[in-house]
């Protein structure tokens, strides 16, 4: 339980030192969440049995989900990105562009990347069907 | 107007509390990560790791900071690539690092702002020069997996998503900055000389717009960094933590030295049948390979097509000891054997056989070019001993060949049947007599030192030779010698190796009682794996000796002028090449002498073979293989003795009994039109003698 306690207390301190504007708690709230955070990571790792929600969600995070989920947690980031950099070398005038329609486009593109992958991870699959099959 | 930075420029205050919350969850993720790891590592046997942590810490800072084994000739490429990203990363780790300290314990405890003025200008160029550095590595090691593909790299998806994943993170960081300084107009902007063309580009966009691609491009670089230090724990990038802590908890004893079993007679299990049964130590070292192959590279079972590749059996056992560890244990990133073991599937198999077969067990030949190769200091070889000690004892499972072997060193002192009685007998063929330790303690005589001879230059004809080159020289010098005799037997090298930790101690306890009882202080070999032993094993077991090695004695007698060489036959405006042995070389670092003695004799022109001291390649006889059949269609010492012979080298030289039985077998297999004489040191040495008359052969 102290590491849990530990968490809430950081969090609070935090909300109190962005409050008031005591600017100096902010330090004492960073290195109690992170001593929450480091000794709950701790004391679970190092217990007899992972914690039933770690075993829980072991039995569906398979590789493959966890290799998408990090391909969605990088490719907007990816993507907006590459538009800004296309945008700032073409010198497009974004003044008339609004950053909803940026992220919009950003999702977009991501939509037809995706649509692009399973299409060629679909073709490869296919492939090697067909070598075995021939 | 002083150059200063603002802290948490354009993000708001909900967003500068969330992004502390959020933080705790990466970090809990990584926490969690290392303590199953070190969960796992707890269950291996005690083993002290831990003395003397000043020299520990010192050679750390030297394998990190310098590069020490990880920027090596041969491994130019790899070494620069991995400067790049380590130089990178660490800078950039750092300017985060003080960014923090700063903006959350300087100004708000102290007052004190020290990012500003040419301090800040001097920290802006440094981060963006750092951030170029790290791409330049990321683009190296992306090349070389995609496109040079070298024989020893097998690539998994993660090692390129961990590229990607940096490269997302710095590119993110240059935007996240050329759009500050847009909004900014930040007249010190050019320091950042990489953000600052592309800053220059973005003032055409609107400000409102500029001000949220800023926010959403701040609160995705977090989101990447934090996902980033979250899947740490569960990928290679684990490697920053096992890596040095491996590093540091490296074994101090010699590399040749493998650790008796204490307590054999009482000892629970003998060897490693299962994870448990490894210390914690070599339980954390697997953790520590980051799938680089340099283990590979001078490999002979891997170069010449061998089940045993030392890569793949460490990652096989991270796999199955990620596996057993639970949930979340390495399972993303385990590397090219992830696959064979991933939630829960191959935790039940046995460890020898089904997570390592018996063949690559016995395919080792114990050179140790996997462990002077490796950057984080693995050592595979004690490992495949503890599962070959294992499989000899306790499982009575070893390659049929093997038996009469250990028949008759148990029953005769040496592998090779013959009876004790004739171990002296190449003496008779010497014009002055060879002395034995019976007769000079008889005659309450003392001696500089103990020649110990060997079973191979006791009883195989060809290393007689050897033996008596070796006692002509030490008689020309004028040395007091003595050997034992029929009492020497086996020192228990080729026992201890092939896993019979029983029979290798009972043979080495009866040698250290008869050195011991004569109380001998000096020891003189002809053979480097009798050296490594006696030098660094039998301590273990009281036999204290100061132990040399016929190439070192040979050259001390020469500089010394105790001998002086003339012509020699065999080397007359002669090539000679010389073969590193394994246990003379990488064990004990001996690579000068040999080559300061073959300096020394007229007319020969000493060649290099391209693989050679520390990056020697093995004859294949190490091990106990000398005593195996080796198996594959490529033969080591084959494929080793035409590397010798494409230097053109007329002799090729060595300095141990083994290698010379592995070279005469692989020349005389060999093709080549023009077949090199295989000679000893010694022999070479004792050819050019100007030996006094009273030792001149008969």
């Amino acid at each position: 339980m102290v590491c849990p306690i530990l968490l809430a207390v950081g969090f609070a301190i935090l909300l109190v030192s962005e409050s008031t504007g005591l600017a100096a708690l902010r330090i004492v709230a960073v290195g109690v969440l992170l001593a929450g955070a480091i000794g709950g990571g701790v004391r679970a790792g190092l217990a007899s049995e992972p914690p039933a929600l770690f075993n829980a969600l072991a039995a569906r995070f398979t590789h493959t989900l966890a290799r998408v989920t990090i391909l969605v947690l990088l490719l907007p980031t990816a993507l907006s990105l590459l538009l800004a950099l296309t945008g700032a070398l073409l010198r497009t005038d974004y003044a008339q562009i609004s950053a909803f329609w940026m992220m919009l486009g950003a999702v977009i593109a991501l939509m037809l990347f995706a649509v692009l992958a399973a299409a060629l991870t679909l073709a490869g699959r296919a492939l090697r069907v067909a070598e075995k099959i021939l | 107007m002083n150059p200063a930075r603002e802290i948490l420029f354009n993000i708001d205050p909900v967003s500068a509390v969330a992004i502390y919350i959020l933080m705790t969850l990466p970090v809990a993720l990584l926490a969690y990560g290392l303590a199953r790891r070190v969960r796992r590592w707890r269950m291996g046997a005690p083993e002290n790791r831990f003395e003397r942590m000043g020299a520990r810490l010192w050679y750390l800072l030297r394998m990190t900071v310098l590069h020490g084994r990880i920027v090596r000739q041969r491994n130019l490429y790899g070494g620069l690539m991995h400067a790049c990203l380590f130089g990178g990363f660490v800078t950039l780790l750092a300017g985060t690092t003080i960014v923090m300290i700063e903006a959350d314990v300087a100004v708000p405890l102290f007052g004190w702002s020290f990012l500003r003025g040419d301090f800040y200008l001097g920290f802006k160029f440094a981060l963006n020069a750092a951030g170029l550095l790290l791409l330049a590595g990321i683009a190296m090691a992306l090349y070389r997996r995609i496109v040079m593909k070298p024989a020893t790299q097998e690539s998994s998806p993660d090692d390129v998503l961990i590229l990607v994943w940096l490269a997302v993170l710095v590119v993110q960081g240059y935007v996240l900055q050329a759009l500050r300084l847009s909004l900014t107009h930040d007249p010190w902007a050019a320091w950042s000389f990489v953000s600052y063309p592309l800053a220059l580009a973005l003032r055409s966009i609107a400000p409102e717009v500029l001000s949220h691609m800023h926010q959403f491009t701040w609160w995705s670089h977090a989101l990447v960094a934090f996902g980033l230090i979250g899947y740490a724990a569960y990928s290679k990038l684990v490697h920053p933590f096992t890596a040095m802590a491996n590093v540091l908890l490296r074994r101090l004893k010699p590399r040749g030295v493998l650790d008796a079993i204490e307590n054999l007679d009482t000892a629970e299990v003998i060897g490693a049948s299962k994870l448990e049964h490894f210390s914690w130590a070599q339980l954390m070292s697997v953790d520590a390979c980051m799938h680089c192959g340099r283990c590979l590279e001078f490999c002979p079972t891997f170069n010449t097509g061998k089940a045993l590749r030392p890569r793949d059996l460490i990652l096989s056992l991270a796999g199955y000891q990620a596996d057993q560890g639970g949930v979340f244990s390495g399972v993303l990133g385990e590397g090219a054997n992830a696959g064979r073991f991933k939630n829960g599937r191959g935790a039940d198999r046995q460890l020898i056989g089904g997570v390592v077969s018996k063949q690559e067990i016995w395919d080792c030949t114990t050179c140790g070019a996997c462990m002077e190769q490796c950057p984080v200091h693995i050592e595979h070889v004690p490992m495949i001993v503890s599962l070959r000690r294992n499989l000899v004892t306790e499982q009575n499972s070893f390659p049929p060949e093997v038996q009469p072997i250990f028949n008759s060193l148990e029953r005769l002192g040496n592998p090779y049947q013959s009876v004790p009685m004739e171990r002296a007998a190449w003496t008779k063929k010497m014009a002055t007599p060879v002395a034995e330790m019976k007769d000079v303690a008889a005659n309450g005589e003392t001696v500089d030192y103990l020649f110990f001879v060997g079973c191979v230059g006791s009883f195989v004809s060809r290393n007689q030779k050897i033996t008596i080159a070796l006692a002509r020289i030490l008689q020309a010098a004028g040395l007091k010698f003595a050997i034992l005799g029929k009492e020497e037997s086996c020192n228990g090298d080729p026992a201890r190796r092939l896993g019979h930790e029983f029979l290798a101690q009972q043979l080495a306890m009866k040698t250290i009682e008869r050195m011991n009882h004569y109380n001998i202080k000096k020891v003189v070999t002809s053979c480097a794996h009798c050296f490594n032993a006696i030098k660094n094993e039998y301590p273990q077991l009281g036999g204290n000796y100061e132990v040399i090695h016929h190439s070192q004695l040979i050259e001390e007698l020469i500089a010394s002028k105790k001998i002086s060489l003339g012509e020699g036959a065999a080397l007359k405006n002669g090539k000679v090449t010389y073969h590193d042995p394994c246990y003379l070389g990488r064990y004990n670092q001996v690579y000068d002498e040999p080559r300061g003695v073959l300096g020394r004799l007229k007319g020969a022109e000493v060649v290099e073979m391209p693989r050679n001291r520390a990056q020697s390649f093995c004859c294949g006889g190490g091990g106990g293989q000398a005593f195996m059949k080796e198996q594959g269609a490529q033969r080591i010492n084959v494929t080793r003795v035409k590397e010798a012979i494409a230097t053109g080298a007329e002799v090729i030289a060595t300095s141990c009994a083994f290698c010379m039985g592995m070279f005469e077998d692989g020349v005389g297999a060999s093709d080549a039109a023009k077949k090199p004489r295989v000679l000893d040191l010694a022999e070479l040495v004792a050819e050019a003698l100007q030996e006094p008359a009273d030792v001149k052969r008969s």
